[in-house]
């Protein structure tokens, strides 16, 4: 019989082969698209795909479905005290979970999805079904569960982790204390602590602080002994037990510990002085045996020493350290440890930002993401240095230990000039390899300018040779080996040993006029810094000219401001999650969370309404007004643009360019606006004081039908205060472009709410005359008090 | 300086107000049509100057209905027209000359309680909110400051000296007025106020004191019952506590 491609055996074969193609083919798709897996060009973890449904569910009716739970046998304050709990705990959590950190279906929450079904194989209990576990972007090492059964497993945490079973001990600890209930038993008992009731009641009041931790403390040990228990029936490693206390113990410092490579920094023409490096970096001396009694968790020595007779029993054979995929683990941890570069970039942690993505460095060498990173923390330092305000941005390299303090104590040597030629060099050969890069691109032109600007506005002060070979006992650090290059000692010396060492720094300072040896060769570089330096000329002539009109046309905006205010000119804003806080001092739970969650939603609806009669199209970037479609989309604009804002008020006066700029000016595109506006309410009830409650009384007595006119409306009135606050930035430029408080002695009412929003709104949307300034120039409109009470908020 | 010139002023000052200010209003809304009231205890009252005992606390009212314009954030003006009806307080003199006995016998004598005061006061205001509380006007706490013209007539409303309701005299007295007072705005519409005035009455015979020709010698029955009617005004502009209601038209 001839062989026949389409006989009945061989087509099933050929069908099977096809067959298996296709499912390998969409396999190795969904996974290439569950990967964000190019660290080269890495994106930031982001949410996806369908919200979970408790995600949308409003606080108070989680409140209200909770209440269930509530023990109607326990004692009325007790029964009071868990209520209070339930309240409370709502509508925290539901806070954190719309704040855009925590985040759904992105693959690390899904691969710890995968290590939890791993670890709930063999349990049977019916609470496994109420864990929802999510992963939380913070670069905070920590781990927590709530009374809903949420787990939350922080980027931070993850990134610090050596192999899956050390998650599974976090996760199985975890477990229990959503199993035993922990938080709302705390939160009952604490209570019963401060108020001494029954055995407390024989403790002094100043111990009831130290009961309330000692309660935790147990609970805490409690975790950690049921946790074992669970981890126990897994197929994971028991060493993972006493790894996961030395992450703990050390979780203050980076994720990895790499000797710093000192031509790391610059290139071979710069030669730093020699105590600009350190001979060695300090030890790493951290204590586990630390007094914890006004800790909520106890020491690390006491957790290992509960553990250890058990972990010394428990029989390791057949167990590993990995049950899902190690390749998996690898790839979320490192996943995790690029957030957290970010994160410290996000949060001012320049040095930290420098030395992970040094660290990562070494894995992923050409990773734009990484050099991007490097850039921006030095871009950060020099902006900072360039302020007179470095210290705010570095960390005292005296109190850091391990192998950061070597970056941390060179860059805090370093002068403003010299950080600032330090960094463009860096950021000028970042922009020569990846000349398509916007951020590089627009980070390199304002440390030009401003090195121009402030520092040296003439090229021919930098040298085009090298500088000459160094013979013996080379005054630098570079090409000498660390360990045999000659480094001063600290040594406390006098005044006068001071100010010569400040001379001598200063002379030193001549190394960095090396630094462009090669780009001087680079035509575009010398045409940029001619260009730059002609701009400071012209701008400097323009300067004296404007220095008569300057003071005119403050006086000008001022009078404009005063009688128009602002003229935004804008047709579309984003409105960044409009809050309502209702505050009544008067109560015991001071704050109202379930009328201020109500007036928050008509807060949406009312500034939707007027925004439209306007004509100003205003789109709510919110938790609370999602749909199932675009709430993943939604909530990440949330993050970004909420963690841009908060980046720009750290920065303060010093102008930066954002870290997140190039998604943000993707942000604005998409929603083809410049503009963002921070709206929120505060209503105040005040207690009466009591003082002058009882003199109004009096008088009402003493002086009947004269004093009742005033003394009756008094009494009769809340004493209520209501504060608005409206801030707008601009995405384009970053610059605050509008700052807006209101304060008045009145209720919240329908009117007043209307009234100012109608006039935040207008003054947005105008396009007469008004006012239209940058950053800098409100705040010299605007009284400076005014911009820190709106800051504060 | 005369009524005209007065007027002139004032009419500059909020065409100067117009020109440069962003207009706002509540929610788009700038025209506020109002009534209101104005309550004043009266104590010169008619009863009072009569010695007649009366439990009764004698009210001065006057009614107003106006209208507002909010031509700044923070500023407004308006236009108001109302009435005011109330008796004399004071005695009038009257001479009562017999001719019976070949010579003329003047008998003086005092008549109280006969005479009505009937007053239409017109005016515009201007007002603006408090600095401190920053308000957007029309709502919240505001202050006035109003001019209002006011053309009386006094009435013989018991027929005292002739025919009844007989006019005895006439007049115009010009008054300030300053107010602070509180709008509360509900359903978007509806305007609510109250608040109070303090008056005082410049006065009526503009012509007659500013030429001097006005004193003892010249006083006439007619000029006294015009000074009665100022006083009297001035009685009912000095203090008042105001309520009113309005639309927001526009």
């Amino acid at each position: 019989m001839p062989y026949s491609l389409f006989s009945r055996a061989n087509f099933s074969v050929f069908y099977m082969r096809i067959l298996c193609f296709l499912v390998l083919s969409l396999c190795t798709g969904l996974y290439s698209l569950a990967q964000p897996g190019d660290f080269n060009n890495y994106q930031l973890l982001k949410s996806e795909g369908k919200i979970p449904p408790d995600f949308l569910q409003s606080s108070r009716i989680k409140f209200e479905q909770s209440r269930e739970q509530i023990d109607a046998r326990a004692r009325k304050r007790d029964r009071r005290a868990q209520e209070d709990f339930l309240l409370t705990s709502a509508f925290a959590v539901d806070q954190l979970l719309l704040s855009g950190k925590i985040l759904f279906n992105d693959p690390v929450t899904v691969y710890l999805n995968k290590v939890m079904d791993e670890i709930m194989k063999t349990e049977d209990a019916v609470y496994k079904d109420d864990i929802k576990l999510h992963v939380l972007k913070s670069p905070i090492v920590n781990a927590f569960s709530t009374n809903q059964g949420y787990l939350f497993i922080t980027t931070g945490l993850i990134a610090q982790l050596s192999t899956e079973s050390e998650l599974a001990f976090v996760l199985c600890h975890e477990v229990i204390h959503f199993r035993n209930k922990h938080a709302i038993n705390s939160y009952v008992e604490q209570q019963r602590i401060i108020r001494g009731e029954g055995s407390y009641g024989m403790t002094a009041p100043e111990d009831r602080y130290l009961t309330r931790a000692n309660y935790n403390k147990d609970q805490e040990l409690e975790a950690d002994l049921q946790g074992f228990e669970l981890f126990k029936k897994t197929k994971y490693n028991k060493d993972a037990i006493n790894n996961v206390f030395d992450v703990l113990l050390y979780s203050s410092l980076p994720f990895e510990e790499i000797p710093f490579d000192s031509t790391f920094v610059g290139n071979p023409h710069i030669r730093f002085p020699k105590e600009y490096w350190l001979e060695e970096v300090a030890s790493i001396e951290v204590k586990d045996n630390y007094d914890d009694s006004k800790h909520s968790h106890p020491n690390i020595a006491k957790r290992r020493d509960a553990l250890a007779p058990l972990v010394n029993s428990m029989n390791n054979t057949g167990r590993a350290d990995y049950a899902v995929s190690q390749a998996e683990f690898e790839l979320m941890r490192n996943i995790c440890r690029f957030e957290d570069c970010h994160m410290a970039l996000l949060n001012q942690d320049y040095i930290k930002a420098y030395y992970e993505a040094y660290c990562l460095l070494k894995e992923y060498p050409n990773s734009l993401y990484l050099k991007k990173i490097v850039l921006k923390s030095m871009y950060g330092m020099s902006m900072y240095a360039n302020k007179r305000k470095l210290k705010k941005a570095l960390p005292r390299w005296e109190k850091m230990q391990g192998e950061m303090q070597q970056p941390a104590h060179l860059f805090a040597s370093m002068e403003a000039p010299e950080l600032n030629v330090i960094a463009l060099e860096y950021a000028w050969k970042l922009k020569t390899a990846y000349p398509d890069d916007m951020e590089t691109a627009e980070i390199t032109n304002h440390l030009f300018r401003q090195l121009v600007r402030y520092h040296y506005d003439d090229r021919t002060i930098f040298h085009t040779t090298p500088p000459p070979p160094v013979a013996v006992a080379t005054d630098t650090a570079t090409p000498v080996p660390a360990d045999t290059a000659e480094v001063t000692k600290p040594v406390k010396k006098g005044k006068y040993a001071t100010i010569k060492k400040k001379i001598k720094k200063s002379q030193d300072n001549s190394y960095i006029l090396y630094a462009f040896v090669d780009l001087l060769k680079d035509t575009a570089f010398v045409n940029t810094y001619d260009a730059l330096t002609k701009e400071k000329m012209e701008e400097q002539k323009i300067a004296k000219r404007d220095a008569l009109t300057s003071d005119a046309t403050k006086r000008n905006a001022a009078r404009l401001y005063s009688k128009h205010g602002f003229a935004l000119g804008a047709d579309k804003v984003l409105f960044l999650a409009p809050s309502y806080l209702k505050i009544d001092e008067r109560k015991r739970n001071a704050v109202r969370l379930i009328s201020g969650e109500k007036a928050e939603e008509e807060l949406r609806r009312r500034v939707e309404s007027i925004a439209a009669k306007i004509g100003l199209e205003a789109i709510m970037i919110d938790g609370r007004s999602l749909s199932e479609d675009d709430a993943a989309e939604k909530m990440n604009d949330l993050l970004l643009l909420k963690s841009w804002i908060e980046e720009g008020m750290d920065h303060e006066k010093t102008r930066i360019l954002a870290t997140d700029r190039e998604a943000i000016m993707k942000l604005s595109e998409k929603y083809q606006t410049q503009m963002v506006c921070l709206f929120g309410i505060y209503n105040i009830t005040e207690q009466k004081r009591p003082e002058y409650v009882i003199l109004a009384t009096t008088a009402a007595i003493v002086a009947p039908f004269y004093s009742w006119p005033f003394v009756i409306p008094y009494l009769a009135n809340r004493e209520e205060v209501t504060v608005f606050y409206a801030l707008v930035f601009n995405m384009e430029t970053g610059d605050k472009e509008m700052v807006k408080y209101y304060d008045y002695e009145n209720h919240d009412r329908t009117a007043l709410i209307n009234s100012v929003i109608y006039d935040v709104l207008y003054q947005i949307h105008s396009k007469g005359k008004g006012v239209h300034l940058k950053n800098e120039d409100i705040n010299t409109l605007i009284n400076e008090n005014t911009i820190s009470q709106v800051n504060e908020y | 300086m005369n009524t005209r010139t007065c007027l002139l002023l004032f009419v500059l000052l909020v065409a100067g107000t117009f020109a440069n200010a962003q207009n706002v209003g509540y929610m788009g809304k700038k025209l506020n049509v109002f009534a209101e009231g104005f309550f004043s205890p009266a104590f010169d009252n008619p009863s009072r100057a009569q010695n007649i005992p009366s439990d009764r606390i004698g009210v001065n009212s006057r009614f107003q209905v106006g209208a507002e314009w909010v031509i700044s954030r923070q500023r407004f003006v308006g236009v108001q027209a109302g009435m005011m009806l109330t008796g004399l307080a004071g005695s009038i003199q009257v001479n009562d000359t017999d001719y019976s006995s070949g010579f003329p016998i003047i008998t003086q004598y005092y008549v109280t309680g006969s005479a009505r005061l009937n007053a239409f006061p017109i005016g515009i205001s201007t007002g603006h909110s408090r600095r401190n509380n920053d308000y957007i006007m029309p709502l919240g706490h505001y202050r006035t400051h109003t001019i209002l013209f006011i053309p009386y007539v006094v009435t013989d409303s018991k027929g005292v000296f002739g025919r009844k309701d007989q006019k005895m005299a006439s007049g115009l007295a010009v008054a300030y007025l300053f107010g602070l007072g509180k709008q509360m705005i509900f359903f978007d519409n509806m305007t609510f106020r109250y608040g109070m005035q303090f008056g005082l009455v410049l006065t009526g015979d503009w012509d007659d004191k500013l030429a001097g020709t006005r004193n003892t010698f010249t006083s006439t029955a007619e000029s006294d019952i015009r000074e009665m009617a100022n006083d009297r005004l001035q009685g009912a502009m000095k203090f008042n506590v105001n309520i009113g209601v309005g639309y927001l038209l526009k």
